[in-house]
């Protein structure tokens, strides 16, 4: 009888502390809310380079728990852009950023753009400005098809890269 | 005649391919072991996955019927369910597990009452099945949250099936569960019913089913509130 009611107290334990972190987790994010102003200056996209007119920001987006499925949009899509875009990425046209959107200063990224899920954006910058952007969702079914994930991320980059 | 065959193909499909798929694989075993633990009994997995199936279904109409109708932002519910279900699953799985291995019970004092107290958890326990189905709907992993969300209700809302288009993305996330359930369940009834002893593994099964819960329930608060497991 005795290992029985120690294994139910040690899970009823369990939970409670689960339930404990989640609270201090949310104190603790609100404590770590910022102004929306310091929020805009830390998420403002740094200025052009001189070089180039505008350029392409590849943003993405992920939360704090990774999947195996969304690792693999990752690499396949950091890949793409690091491989065939390398010329375009070394003089400032095209930028690979990697944004958690569960950290509160990045949060305003999920109504910017809206996000559904854990995603890769193309965002066209121009000034400084951005002039217009495009939430890449069908890597999600082309997924098991990396030849085809590939090939779809190239031709939006490119696409892109012809209205720069 | 032929796109809204198409449609409904790929509705089915895009489900499918959301169960199949890693991220809600923890859940899926869990669906697996509550739906094939009445081992003994084929009829009753049969329900019970039917059930199961039914739940996903019912959540993923009426959630893409709200959603449609503009009642709820697919942002918004998105990031909410995604942020919380996945939470309150771990507690939840473990607390229900807990029920499964008779560690916790519900009082009965009286006499007699008994028995219908335990009639009354067996038909919850079948109808657990539904509640199952619906809990594991809501919890959105990034999979299912890109397909049904960002291919399902553009799929729903262009071909103007609001609720079958969901329905059916809902039987497709069960059907794989289900399948699997049945061959558990046919060919455990093969062997208890060879040794004739359908009630001793009907006993294991729940157990195995309470310690795969608590598992699952573990492993679900490790990674998605402790963030363990990154």
């Amino acid at each position: 009888m005795k290992p029985r009611k120690a294994i139910t107290g040690l899970l009823l334990a369990f939970v409670a502390v689960s339930f404990g972190y989640l609270a201090l987790r949310s104190v603790r994010a609100t404590r770590e809310w910022r102004t929306p102003d310091a929020v805009e200056a830390a998420a403002r996209p740094p200025e052009s380079s001189p070089q180039t007119a505008g350029k392409i920001v590849a943003y993405y987006f992920h939360v704090t728990v990774r999947c195996t499925t969304c690792r693999a949009i990752e690499a396949y899509s950091k890949q793409v852009i690091h491989q065939r875009f390398a010329k375009e990425l070394s003089d400032g046209r095209i930028e690979w950023r990697l944004v958690n959107v569960q950290l509160p200063e990045n949060r305003h990224f999920i109504q910017d753009y809206q996000l559904f899920t854990k995603s890769l954006v193309l965002a066209l910058m121009k000034d400084g400005l951005q002039q217009e952007y495009k939430v890449l969702n069908e890597t999600w079914e082309l997924v098991g098809d990396k030849a085809a994930l590939e090939q779809y991320v190239e031709k939006e980059v490119r696409g892109y890269l012809r209205k720069l | 005649m032929e796109a809204p065959f198409v449609a409904a193909a790929t509705a089915l499909w895009l489900g499918i391919l959301t169960s199949v798929s890693p991220c809600p694989l923890a859940s899926n075993i869990v669906a697996i072991s509550y739906i094939g633990k009445g081992l003994g009994d084929t009829r009753r997995v049969v329900m019970a996955g039917l059930l199961y199936t039914a739940g996903r279904m019912l959540t993923y109409a009426v959630l893409g019927a709200l959603i449609v109708a503009s009642l709820a932002s697919i942002v918004g519910v998105s990031d909410a369910l995604q942020r919380y279900m996945n939470q309150l699953l771990g507690p939840a799985l473990i607390v229900a597990g807990m029920f499964l291995l008779e560690l916790l019970r519900w009082r009965s004092d009286a006499g007699g009452v008994a028995e219908r107290v335990q009639r009354g958890a067996d038909r919850w326990g079948l109808w657990g099945s539904a509640a199952l189905g619906c809990l594991f709907a809501l919890s959105f992993c990034p999979v299912s949250a890109a397909l049904f969300f960002g291919s399902l209700i553009p799929l729903a809302i262009s071909s103007g099936a609001f609720v079958v288009m969901p329905s059916l993305y809902g039987i497709g996330t069960g059907l794989p569960v289900l399948g699997f359930a049945l061959l558990l369940a046919f060919g455990a009834g093969a062997i208890s019913s060879i040794f004739d002893r359908v009630t001793r593994v009907e006993l294991w099964a729940r157990r195995v089913t309470g310690v795969v819960f608590i598992a699952v329930g573990v492993y679900y608060s490790l990674t998605y509130i402790f963030e363990v497991f990154l």
